[in-house]
């Protein structure tokens, strides 16, 4: 049992590859969330303060890729894109369909947070002279973060979760790694191994988000 | 009385078909506190938000004798901005509307927090302030952008007696530095106390200003008197 499954030779031979492969998964994690935010953030405004036909295109993006499957968007990107002379590789397609989906739900999170915020606040600030983009960075937005936290927190473990799904375009993340170092040794421990790698780094980010959660509900 | 800081002309204000006032007008002179009494639902806060440009009027004409110094709003739920201490609250309009430097608008805001009795709360989130603190915080606010006509809606509805006496005399405080006060209430006995002059929004129709004593006085003319005595005028009760 422990020879199957916890092997500690074959751990200690395969731990180069997953090591690789978690740095590739936190890499790819890591640029998916921070081009999530961003393009969620800029989907939020022009939703919620754009002109009437860009309003309705953001509104058309946020449905779709909140319900096109992320593994379907990576396929299509990854095999189809090529067909139209757009060849990107396994991390470029990967990041894109992340980013894609993250910032779609990114901007619904952002959104309900922007909205949450009375607008007796934005009032406030016209009364004191604030220009509208003032008011939004100085006031809004700072206020809404704070609701915000939580869920794109929340938003950002399902993304690095994801990053699993890279490894069906080859790209050797550590999942990718895992099954290969568990295919080259005949034995799973490189998967048990990289399971516990992903709890390591997930378990922490989830109780985060509990936390949050507890404290927000709280008056602060 | 001097030359007013603040005159309106022909104002007019519908909601759809629900005319709030025709033909009203109104003037302030430096340093003078006017209050604004009504039933509800007269357009009181609807004339302190046309005042402030928030609602546009549908005619009529505001007239600001020195354009460079405007006016401010207390509103009555303060709107303090709760991720930014008092400090912080007083200095935003300073630094982004005003322009300002750090050094200059953290000193005019300490300033103006020192005027409201506030200055040792400037570290303080609203939060963590009581409602009377958090109502001079607002009034600190729009005090350092040095308006000519200072508004205020409901201020003491929040307020228990002895810190609506504390308001008054902050008011009072401000009227003595020659700021124009107009203060919309539902608050007889504050305005009776601490007005300069008092006027009726009723119907549509703002009454003359009169001395306090005058207006509370067996003198009034019978559209204040009905309504001050609700057992005349059953129809229109007093929400005081």
């Amino acid at each position: 049992m422990l020879e199957t499954f916890f092997n500690g030779e074959v751990l200690l031979r395969a731990w180069p590859l997953l090591w690789e492969g978690l740095l590739l998964t936190l890499q790819l994690g890591a640029l998916s969330i921070v081009l999530g935010w961003l393009g969620g953030l800029a989907l939020a405004l022009l939703g919620l303060y754009g002109p009437a036909p860009l309003r309705i295109l953001v509104r058309a993006y946020v449905d779709v890729f909140r319900a096109l499957p992320v593994l379907v968007l990576l396929i299509l990107v990854y095999y189809a894109l090529p067909f139209v002379g757009l060849s990107l590789s396994a991390f470029a397609s990967a990041t894109l369909a992340l980013a894609a989906v993250s910032s779609a739900y990114t901007s619904e999170i952002v959104r309900a947070g922007i909205e949450a915020v009375p607008e007796g606040q934005s009032e406030a600030g016209r009364v004191l002279g604030l220009s509208f983009p003032q008011i939004l960075r100085l006031i809004v937005l700072p206020q809404a973060f704070r609701l915000v936290i939580p869920p794109l927190t929340g938003n950002s473990i399902n993304v690095l979760k994801d990053t699993a799904l890279a490894s069906v375009v080859a790209m050797p993340d550590l999942l990718k790694q895992a099954t290969q170092a568990q295919a080259l040794e005949a034995n799973p421990t490189p998967l048990i191994a990289a399971a516990g790698l992903y709890l390591l780094i997930l378990l922490p980010l989830v109780a985060m988000v509990r936390r949050l959660e507890r404290r927000l509900g709280r008056p602060s | 009385m001097s030359a007013p800081v603040l005159s309106l002309q022909g104002a007019r204000k519908a909601f759809g078909d629900d005319l709030l006032f025709a033909d009203l007008s109104l003037e302030l002179a430096p340093g003078e506190h006017l209050c604004l009494l009504g039933p509800s639902g007269a357009g009181k806060s609807s004339l302190l938000r046309c005042l402030m440009g928030l609602e546009a009027l549908d005619g009529g004409t505001l007239t600001l004798t020195d354009p460079t110094a405007g006016l401010g709003l207390v509103f009555q739920d303060f709107r303090l901005f709760p991720h930014l201490n008092a400090l912080g609250n007083v200095t935003l309009a300073l630094r982004a509307a005003q322009g300002l430097g750090a050094k200059d608008a953290e000193d005019r805001a300490r300033d103006a927090l020192a005027q409201v009795g506030l200055e040792a709360f400037a570290g303080k989130k609203p939060g963590a302030l009581s409602g009377g603190q958090q109502q001079r915080v607002a009034i600190a606010r729009a005090l350092a952008l040095r308006p000519a006509v200072l508004l205020f809606d409901e201020p003491t509805s929040a307020l228990d007696p002895e810190r609506t006496a504390g308001l008054g005399a902050v008011l009072r405080g401000l009227a003595a530095r020659g700021v124009a006060l107009l203060t919309v209430t539902h608050d007889l006995a504050f305005a009776e106390h601490w007005a300069d002059a008092v006027a009726l929004l009723r119907e549509g129709q703002l009454t003359t200003p009169l001395p306090a004593v005058r207006f509370f006085g067996p003198e009034a003319p019978a559209a204040v008197r009905a309504f001050l005595s609700p057992s005349a005028a059953p129809e229109e009760p007093s929400e005081s």
